[in-house]
């Protein structure tokens, strides 16, 4: 026993002076200002071109040289350049086009002392139009003049697409494919089979055959393939074509995209001067503007010394050791830390905090870390009751606004093809009790798809569509042909009404929300389960359509409202639009969203356009909550930041301007 | 003895193309790939581009051929770049193996250094209190899930007591150098450490204590005991050597395993180990680094029991290699 005492103690003791002797140790520090802030993550991509985390992009944003700078609701304001409205004009055929001139300001120099040219805005934009590109960015699927044929290395691209499109023409013999598929499909459904296939397409089936056997399987198949290639062709043929069209695209860039310089420069991304640029794109695209002026201004002798289109592994090199012309120079990334220093050449000045420091801090200990004062900023805390309060408790303050993103519902057009059921669905949802349960006020109930962060958010016109009501609901099942029998809900069929939602997370926001409706329909007779999928699992089953009733959120997005990419119907074979909100009218709104400029002719527009999504009873918006950033206020003095902040204009943006706490 | 060890390195590298076939087969089984759970969700992202970056990041091709083009480089000494940190897989590893290895040996020289010395007083008394009370504490190691004695560990004596950090490798305020940086790092692991010891001195520790209960009913010990040699000599000139064999085959076996991470820890306390990134690459599909750092700790497990083996033979005259 003595010996066992003696040992612990001795191990005991050997640990605290570990402690003790590492306060003793002296530092180096020189005593110039640092501010410490907080985040979740670093993958060490600090580069524009190449980076995958919303963390590693803080970085960028504190080294680079933006074209322009991020004004309040993401509008264009001064940066490196200054401001310019893009021209529209009209050429000879009558055909718009529109021009955007960047002017980069007199003097200005990267971190290294070499000057900002217009050289280094083309090679940026040429860098993002490269076959070798592989980020996230999205600015070669615009209409740049000449943009793919640098991509694709072909100057006769748009003949190539043409002979393309009249190859990819559906055959007959693809279209009574996909019928056969469809009627295998539609014969082995268990509520449809061959009784529903012969009764709705009339079919003319031997009398003699014996129900279920092989002869009569294929006899109702093949009248049935031959009913769909007849009466339903044109549904099949833009799947064939499109399908068709991918299959020789993809032929064609892979022959192409393998290299080449025989188009070395993009026609549409001119320099008139060593500091002005010129960028011509076909028709008029208002979300184009904010694409090549929201970024940085890259210096091509760092990073294109030895980089080709179609070889980047000299740029990615240097994902660790960004240059740029921004207000603070990267130093090193080690342990888990960013350390920045201010650039003394910057061109708006010195920045005031000499040293920013960048600590990865895991998400359980962030509020603490916060609390405690062990970070200055904690970026991106959750923003809960809880944590509010935490904060308030320990003297710290809490900036708040109302985050880039919003969270829905999704409720497949694919799996709940009748609109009665999904409107059934909506009705069932008692939003506003799932969003105080989960947020209290620090978050509000969404009335359209769009975040309200979003400059085309309709605050005018917003009352809700669907309200919570169990027997509007019910009306709805009803006008689907549902009826409430023996206590159950069931269809024509007897099938009992079942929905299959799904989340990614049990501490997702609309675990209240799916628990309330879960209770409601099983009142009302019918089935509903939820199934919480690791996230992967989750991606993929999105992507495929796969999902009936799933619960998301959209964020990081840009302020414009154009929703394209998720409600229009050609992003439905993409995977992009989950919901499939298949609808003329919604398509229509969307493409004369995209072809104006004026802001307030786009308003009405998109008014009009939300309601219409919400009318296809496809998505239901859930949720708009708040960003918040725990601030300091012992070290960072409250009142040097500006009040203007939002979620497309943050703190980052203006960092350079914020005070530190005199000590006294 | 080296045709026997010849002959289990070319086993193990037998072997290690098989465990990269299962490998290369279920990550890309998996759902979800690395592009797939990049672009969900994201609002600007089109078709082609998809296709596009599915092809440049060689997910357009079928399982077969993906295999091929990996093992070909692979062969080469070229892993490929990680999708997720867009660096040489194999600069990673080194990197990230150096930091988990500066976390595992102390909790190495510390586990033996208390596990095997408990166990042998264990064994000496046993079925006493002591030897009841030492015997709890080593599965109550073994039991406790190391995330949750992590937790416990930060919430005393970290947030409570305020005696050591909650997490990370250095101080962020201070820019230490040379000693004053080792020990600030060594103040930042001391909780890391004592979590993953606490957790593996158990195994030592019931290693030790069967085996010297094995060997103190042998009869050269009760020979021992009969010439009237002091209890301390009879404990650790006889029967100590002997009970050592098989914790030295465990202990050899062990060595690999110091560069293998440990993920939880490292993810708890934020240290930026192997464990950690491996965690984070299976999870975002980043296969390239998948396949690098498994068939890396598989390789580590082979050398494990070969240099079990081997140790076993080295200390124990009775064993051969053939």
């Amino acid at each position: 026993m003595k010996t066992v005492k003696k040992a612990l103690v001795i191990v005991l003791s050997l640990v605290l002076c570990f402690g003790t002797l590492a306060g003793c140790a002296t530092k180096t520090a020189d005593g110039k200002s640092t501010l410490l802030l907080g985040v979740t993550e670093f993958n060490g991509v600090f580069n524009f071109l190449t980076y995958n985390s919303a963390y590693d992009r803080y970085v960028t944003m504190l080294t680079q040289l933006n074209v322009y700078n991020t004004g309040k609701g993401g509008d264009c304001v001064d940066g490196a350049c200054t401001y310019q409205e893009p021209e529209i004009k009209t050429d000879e055929n009558g055909n718009q086009y529109t021009v955007y001139t960047f002017k980069i300001k007199d003097g200005l120099k990267f971190s290294d002392g070499q000057p900002v040219t217009a050289d280094d805005l083309i090679w940026t934009y040429k860098a993002q139009l490269a076959p070798a590109y592989d980020g996230l960015g999205s600015l070669y699927t615009y209409k740049i003049r000449g943009a793919n044929e640098y991509r694709y290395d072909d100057p006769n691209y748009a003949d190539a697409i043409v002979k393309i499109k009249e190859e990819s023409k559906a055959t007959p013999e693809q279209i009574k494919e996909a019928a056969k598929d469809m009627a295998t499909s539609d014969y082995e459904d268990e509520s449809y089979g061959p009784e529903g296939l012969i009764e709705d397409l009339k079919l003319n089936i031997d009398g003699s055959l014996e129900a279920g056997s092989d002869a009569y399987k294929e006899a109702v198949i093949t009248a049935a393939t031959d009913a769909y290639a007849t009466d339903y062709a044109d549904e099949f043929i833009p799947d064939i074509e499109a399908d068709n069209e991918a299959k020789l695209t993809t032929e064609y860039v892979s022959d192409k995209m393998a290299g080449g310089e025989n188009v070395p420069d993009v026609s549409g991304i001119v320099k008139l001067d060593d500091l002005t640029v010129q960028v011509t794109a076909d028709g008029v695209d208002p979300t184009l503007e904010v694409q090549l002026g929201q970024m940085p201004i890259m210096p091509k002798h760092y990073y294109g010394e030895k980089a080709t289109k179609v070889d980047f592994s000299d740029i990615k090199k240097k994902n660790g050791a960004p240059l740029g012309g921004g207000p603070y120079i990267f130093d090193k990334f080690e342990n888990n830390i960013v350390t920045l220093h201010a650039n003394p050449d910057y061109y708006e000045g010195k920045p005031q905090i000499e040293t920013i420091k960048f600590q990865v801090i895991p998400v359980p200990d962030q509020l603490s870390a916060a609390t405690n004062g062990d970070v200055n900023i904690m970026l991106d805390l959750s923003c809960t009751p809880d944590n509010v309060q935490a904060l308030e408790d320990a003297g710290k303050y809490a900036e708040t606004y109302d985050r880039n993103g919003w969270g829905y519902v999704g409720i497949s057009g694919k799996l709940l093809p009748d609109a009665n059921v999904r409107k059934g669905l909506a009705s069932l949802m008692d939003r506003a009790s799932g969003v105080n349960t989960y947020y209290g006020k620090l978050a509000k109930v969404l009335e359209r798809p769009i975040t309200m962060a979003s400059w085309g958010y309709p605050y005018d016109d917003n009352a809700p569509v669907y309200a919570y009501d169990t027997a509007k609901a019910l009306d709805y099942f009803k006008a689907a042909g549902y009826t409430q029998t023996n206590g159950k809900l069931v269809d024509k069929n007897g099938k009992i009404l079942h929905i299959d939602a799904y989340i990614s997370s049990t501490e997702h926001p609309v675990v209240p929300l799916f628990t309330q409706m879960k209770n409601d329909i099983e009142a009302l007779g019918g089935e509903f389960s939820v199934t919480q999928i690791d996230w992967a699992s989750f991606s993929e089953q999105y992507k495929h359509g796969d999902l009936m009733l799933w619960a998301a959120a959209y964020g990081d997005g840009p302020a414009d409202p154009d929703c394209y990419q998720y409600f229009h119907s050609d992003s439905i074979a993409s995977g992009n639009n989950p919901f499939y909100t298949n609808d003329p009218e919604v398509d229509k709104l969307i493409m004369e969203g995209r072809e104006t400029a004026d802001r307030d002719d786009r308003l009405k527009i998109y008014a009009q356009l939300f309601d219409k999504i919400m009318d296809t009873a496809t998505v239901m918006p859930y949720y708009q909550r708040l960003e918040m950033n725990a601030i300091d206020p012992t070290v960072v003095d409250i009142s040097s930041i500006p009040d203007d902040l939002d979620s497309f204009h943050i703190l980052l943006d203006v960092i350079q301007n914020i005070k530190l706490v005199e000590k006294q | 003895m080296w045709q026997y060890i010849v002959r289990r390195i070319f086993i193990s590298v037998m072997i290690l193309f098989g465990i990269s076939i299962l490998l290369y087969i279920l990550i890309r089984s998996m759902p979800g790939d690395y592009i797939t759970m990049m672009t969900t969700g994201k609002n600007n992202v089109t078709p082609a581009m998809v296709e596009h970056l599915r092809h440049l990041y060689g997910l357009d091709t079928n399982i077969p051929q993906g295999y091929f083009n990996w093992i070909s480089r692979a062969i080469q000494g070229d892993f490929g770049v990680s999708f997720f940190y867009q660096r040489p897989v194999a600069d990673i590893i080194g990197e990230k193996v150096l930091v988990s290895f500066t976390l595992a040996l102390p909790v190495f020289i510390l586990t033996i250094l208390i596990g095997v010395p408990l166990g042998i007083i264990s064994a000496t008394r046993p079925y006493s209190k002591l030897d009841y009370a030492i015997t709890t504490i080593a599965f109550v190691g073994i039991s406790v899930p190391s995330f949750f004695l992590a937790v416990v560990l930060k919430r005393v004596f970290a947030y409570g007591l305020k005696w050591f950090p909650p997490f990370g490798m250095v101080t962020a305020t201070e820019d230490y150098t040379g000693f004053a940086l080792f020990m600030d790092k060594s103040w930042h692991l001391v909780l890391p450490i004592v979590c993953l010891t606490f957790i593996g001195i158990g195994s030592y520790m019931r290693y030790a204590r069967s085996n010297m209960l094995e060997v103190l009913d042998t009869d050269y010990i009760r020979t021992a005991r009969a010439k009237g040699l002091p209890e301390g000599t009879v404990i650790y000139s006889h029967a100590f050597r002997n009970t050592l064999i098989p914790i030295v085959t465990i202990i050899g076996g062990s060595i690999p395993g110091l560069f293998a991470g440990a993920m939880i820890t490292e993810n708890l306390f934020q240290i930026p180990g192997i464990g950690w990134y491996g965690y984070q690459s299976l999870t975002n599909g980043d296969i390239p680094f998948v396949m690098a750092f498994n068939l890396f700790v598989a390789a580590l497990t082979l050398l494990g029991n070969l240099l079990a083996d081997i140790s076993y033979a080295l200390v124990d005259p009775r064993i051969r290699l053939k």
